[in-house]
């Protein structure tokens, strides 16, 4: 798959800010404070979210796992700007996120394409709000896109005619298509395929640590512990609802990583009995 | 009419036709390449299943595609990568576009490639018609084997730069 | 001047509730006999599938006139008018129960069946112990489902008969209803319209609800993934899938859609198919043309007096087409938008749901005298009328359509920024598309079944409540009431060709591509 290097046809679309000043933060990328996600439900009310705080740092690759229906989608809905905690701040890069915004992207587990566009046009669909671009710089950009994840020839086809990693690469495709600055996925890989995961992993990892990716950050949700410790640089644990932060830790192997190494197994055991 | 599940690699007949199975991904035989490879080749077609998730019966397809598009060799039981193989495998860059070659000789994209030099661009329907008529098909049912063909031209041309896809019909490659 | 008590009222609802039981009863008895037996013989099942799936398709109130005549000649009494109303109901309740039924049986684990079949296992043991368990649960969905249907019929067939000089049917809230208004006591109408609202609801959650629920426990498998969407909502997406004539259905997975056509896959059993329907039509028209005294058996006509009478059948159904296809935009104008609307909003949806529910469960005819009250066009009447018939199923099935997405879909445009003119545009209208589609189907197959009521309207002597100046619904009640066999068979037929042609040729593709290209699939 092609790994995006400085192209001097690549349209820049922010000619005011440049990737340097981008960087200059000193903070974490994302910061989650004591959030709390609570709501009532016919007269039950659910602690989704308990006091939950993790950050994401400067080149930090963040997993949160945890049991299934604990919560973990809602928190990231709730760094992307979706949803409203009931306490507690979440903050890119020093700012209080109310609503989404365009620095912060997001894929998602079942990929979430308009079928009734095509590849192109729903790359294109990110750049709806961007007024300053033309239509022939939106679609020269949104190729582009299509282009480094790999799916050059398929601008015309409908997602009902992709497979699912390829239907997946669109929308990493429609989430870079704005070079937002953080990077947050719902089970990205989970509708896939063992094989197509693996691939797709390694894919979007090489495309994320391009240094010319405009990307500083990323968090994943995940429950498959294996593609956690492939990937992540910090995991997050989370336990059952009312779901709080059960362990947190740093992930040190160097990598590529060998899924078959005895470390390996040991971090992975690591998480499952935080888990458990 | 020969319903084809599988591609014929007979090479010792003459007249062999190779087709393109119905369900065969680039992406699991990238994987194939990969595994086989990463795991030093050759190796045992059971280790090799136990990677795969130990699913024999979705492994075999996908091996005979890869010993159709010459990346692997089956020999007594144990799968190895050609010296292609190992070039496909170190390829980081469009690796796709290298099975043109072997692509080109295998249907549906071989009809589909005629047609579109004879006629500038063809659609799925009218691929799967001509290859209804050499007695080739992938499905009983019409619509569905149309499907089949459509799945396939937009899966493996496409992305092996064979064909370009506009408004529905597949084109010359520019 | 009729005056009322409340306890006549009651009465009347008492006579119509009945009605709707027996039919029931009757429609039950039919869906276990015909749909085990199509289910569990393939040659049964290749003749009565297709056969049901005509019945479906038809404009069963346009043949209304003939069966009620053909009745009769049977059964000449009181009683012959009521079993014709009954009937009536029976056939808009039947066949979708039976299909119910059908796939119920259908859908039995195999290891139930195979064990049912051991040599010590008795046929009856097998009905009574497997196959009518396991489709108790289809049949109460089935039955809360089309309810609402069954009342349609169930008040356009009490007041049909009325436009009759002999036999109308005596007691009845449909006849409450048209009986107030045509003698204008306008309070003794709006308490039958009230009594009819409060006795649909009151049985809702009495009866329909309860036997629903209680069926649960005869359910093999879990329904995986149940929408939960309220009663209504459920009805009016269901009741399109199902109304929507198998004789042209594609079905869409996995990227593949297939012509399903009942009628491709069951072409050996066609040809009986027909032979059946064929054989039943004449029988009603024997009786009819006996009933009429035309002379049995009946005299051919001539082609001469076909043809002049065909002309001008076909220059009525000009009109109605005409007419329905303009209500119909008008109901696409405000349907579409207030379907999608409200679904977006969800304290609008939670809060007007309930209201729409409730209107729209008294019948459009009902409410024709009001109508007509208020404007003296018979033009316009028909339009209200029409309008009111189509306009439930359209927004209810954007509604189901658009509450059957997955949130992520809307989160997009919070994500992306999507101005609200492009995100109507680009993903609300396109989102609700296929259900618009089967919504329209069924609305436009309903505005059809209103024609007859619609277009022409007549009580008692000679001055009809309504009509307009020329329609194939029109056509229809006035050879009824003239007697004119030929006229009012030739119109229904005509109509009925007409219909069945438009979908194959037209609805068929139009639902066709709206799946392939629309489709919202997992």
């Amino acid at each position: 798959m092609e790994v995006a290097n400085s192209n001097p046809n690549l349209i820049d679309l922010d000619a005011k800010t440049d990737t340097a000043s981008k960087r200059t933060f000193q903070g974490p990328v994302v910061d989650v404070e004591r959030v709390s996600l609570e709501f009532t439900k016919e007269k039950d009310q659910m602690i989704v979210l308990e006091d939950v705080s993790m950050a994401a740092s400067q080149n930090e690759f963040v997993s949160i796992t945890g049991p299934s229906g604990c919560g973990k989608s809602s928190l990231l809905r709730i760094i992307a700007g979706l949803h409203k905690a009931t306490s507690g701040t979440v903050k890119f890069k020093g700012t209080a996120i109310t609503q989404p915004r365009s620095e912060i992207a997001m894929i998602f587990q079942n990929f979430v394409l308009l079928p009734w566009r095509t590849a192109m046009d729903n790359v294109m669909f990110a750049l709806s709000a961007k007024r300053e671009l033309s239509e022939d710089q939106k679609r020269e950009r949104a190729t582009q896109m299509l282009d480094h994840v790999g799916l050059k020839g398929f601008e015309n086809v409908f997602p009902g005619e992709l497979s699912g990693g390829m239907k997946q690469r669109v929308g990493i495709a429609r989430a870079l298509a704005l070079e937002p600055e953080a990077l947050l996925m719902d089970e990205p890989f989970s509708s896939l395929d063992a094989l197509t995961a693996d691939l797709l992993r390694k894919e979007v990892y090489s495309l994320l640590i391009n240094p010319s990716s405009s990307i500083q950050a990323v968090i994943m949700v995940s429950h498959n512990v294996e593609e956690v410790v492939e990937l992540s640089d910090k995991v997050v644990v989370l336990s059952q609802r009312p779901a709080h932060v059960v362990g947190e830790m740093n992930i040190t192997l160097p990598r590529p990583r060998d899924r078959k190494s005895p470390e390996f197994y040991a971090w992975m055991d690591k998480i499952y009995s935080l888990l458990a | 009419m020969t319903v084809k599940t599988g591609p014929s690699t007979e090479t010792k007949k003459a007249n062999v036709v190779l087709t393109m199975p119905a369900n065969v991904r680039a992406g699991q035989i990238i994987g194939l390449v990969e595994v086989t490879g990463g795991l030093g080749s050759p190796i045992d077609i059971s280790r090799l299943a136990d990677e795969f998730g130990g699913d024999i019966a979705r492994l075999l397809p996908v091996l005979d595609t890869g010993e159709m598009l010459k990346l692997v060799k089956i020999e007594g039981g144990d799968v190895g990568l050609t010296d292609f193989g190992l070039k496909f495998q170190r390829t980081s860059k469009h690796k796709v576009r290298l099975l043109k070659d072997q692509l080109a000789n295998i249907e549906p994209f071989k009809t589909a490639i005629e047609l579109v030099a004879k006629q500038g661009s063809v659609s799925a329907a009218e691929v799967a018609d001509a290859l209804i008529r050499k007695k080739l098909r992938w499905h009983h049912e019409y619509e569905v084997n149309q499907a089949v063909v459509n799945s396939l031209l937009i899966h493996w041309a496409i992305y092996a730069g064979l064909l370009n896809y506009k408004s529905e019909r597949f084109q010359k490659f520019d | 001047m009729t005056s009322f008590s409340l306890f006549e009222i009651f009465l009347d609802l008492a006579y119509s509730w009945t009605r709707m039981f027996i039919a029931l009863l009757l429609s039950i008895l039919f869906s276990l006999t015909v749909g085990i037996l199509a289910a569990r013989n393939k040659r049964a099942e290749a003749v009565i599938v297709p056969l049901l799936d005509v019945f479906q398709s038809i404009p069963i109130l346009g043949f209304f006139p003939i069966v009620i005549l053909g009745v009769i000649a049977i059964i000449p009494s009181q009683v012959g008018v009521d079993l014709a109303v009954i009937l009536l109901i029976f056939t808009s309740l039947a066949w979708n129960i039976t299909f119910g039924v059908y796939e119920a049986v259908k859908s039995i684990p195999h290891d139930y069946i195979e064990l049912s079949l051991m040599p010590d296992v008795g046929s009856w043991r097998r009905i009574t112990a497997l196959y009518i368990p396991a489709s108790i649960s289809r049949i109460a969905y089935n039955t809360e489902t089309s309810w609402a249907v069954g009342l349609f019929y169930l008040i356009s067939s009490e007041i049909l008969t009325l436009g009759r000089s002999s036999y109308t049917v005596t007691h009845g809230i449909g006849v409450a209803i048209i009986t107030f208004a045509s003698a204008n006591d306008w309070t003794g109408y709006t308490y039958a319209i009230i009594a009819l609202l409060t006795a649909v609801v009151i049985w809702q959650f009495v009866f329909l609800r309860e036997f629903a629920l209680w069926s649960e426990r005869y359910k093999f498998v879990e329904e995986p993934r149940a929408v939960r969407q309220d009663p209504l909502m459920r009805f009016y997406s269901w009741m399109t899938h199902k109304s929507i004539s198998k004789l042209f259905l594609y079905t869409h997975s996995r990227g593949v859609t297939k012509f399903s056509s009942t009628f491709y896959r069951f072409k050996d059993g066609i040809k009986y198919s027909i032979v059946i329907l064929l054989t039943i039509f004449i029988a009603f028209e024997l009786g009819a043309s006996w009933n009429l005294n035309i002379g049995f058996p009946t005299p051919i006509p001539s082609i001469g007096s076909i043809f002049s009478t065909e002309k001008n059948i076909i220059v009525a159904l000009a009109y109605s087409f005409v007419r329905i296809w303009y209500v119909y935009f008008l109901c696409v104008m405000v349907g579409v938008p207030v379907g999608i609307g409200v679904s977006l909003n969800s304290k609008l949806y939670d809060g007007l749901t309930p209201v729409i529910e409730t209107i729209a469960s008294v019948p459009a005819p009902a409410l024709l005298p009001a109508i007509a009250l208020v404007t003296h066009q018979g033009e316009q009447v028909a339009a209200i009328i029409i309008f009111l018939g189509m306009i439930w199923y359209i927004i209810f099935n954007v509604m189901a359509g658009i509450r059957s997405l997955p949130a992520e879909l809307f989160e997009l445009n919070s994500v992306f920024h999507i101005s609200r003119l492009h995100a109507w545009l680009d993903v609300y209208l396109p989102a609700a598309a296929t259900a618009f589609v089967s919504g329209s189907i069924v609305a436009i197959g309903a505005a059809w079944n209103t024609l007859i009521v619609a277009e022409f309207f007549i009580v008692s002597g000679s001055t009809p409540i309504t009509q307009v100046q020329t329609g194939i619904g029109k056509t229809i009640a006035l050879a009824t009431n003239q007697g004119d066999l030929l006229s009012l068979t030739l119109a229904v037929l005509s109509m009925t060709a007409l219909i069945v042609t438009f979908n194959l040729v037209v609805w068929r593709r139009v639902y066709h591509y709206t799946t392939k290209r629309y489709a919202y699939n997992r």
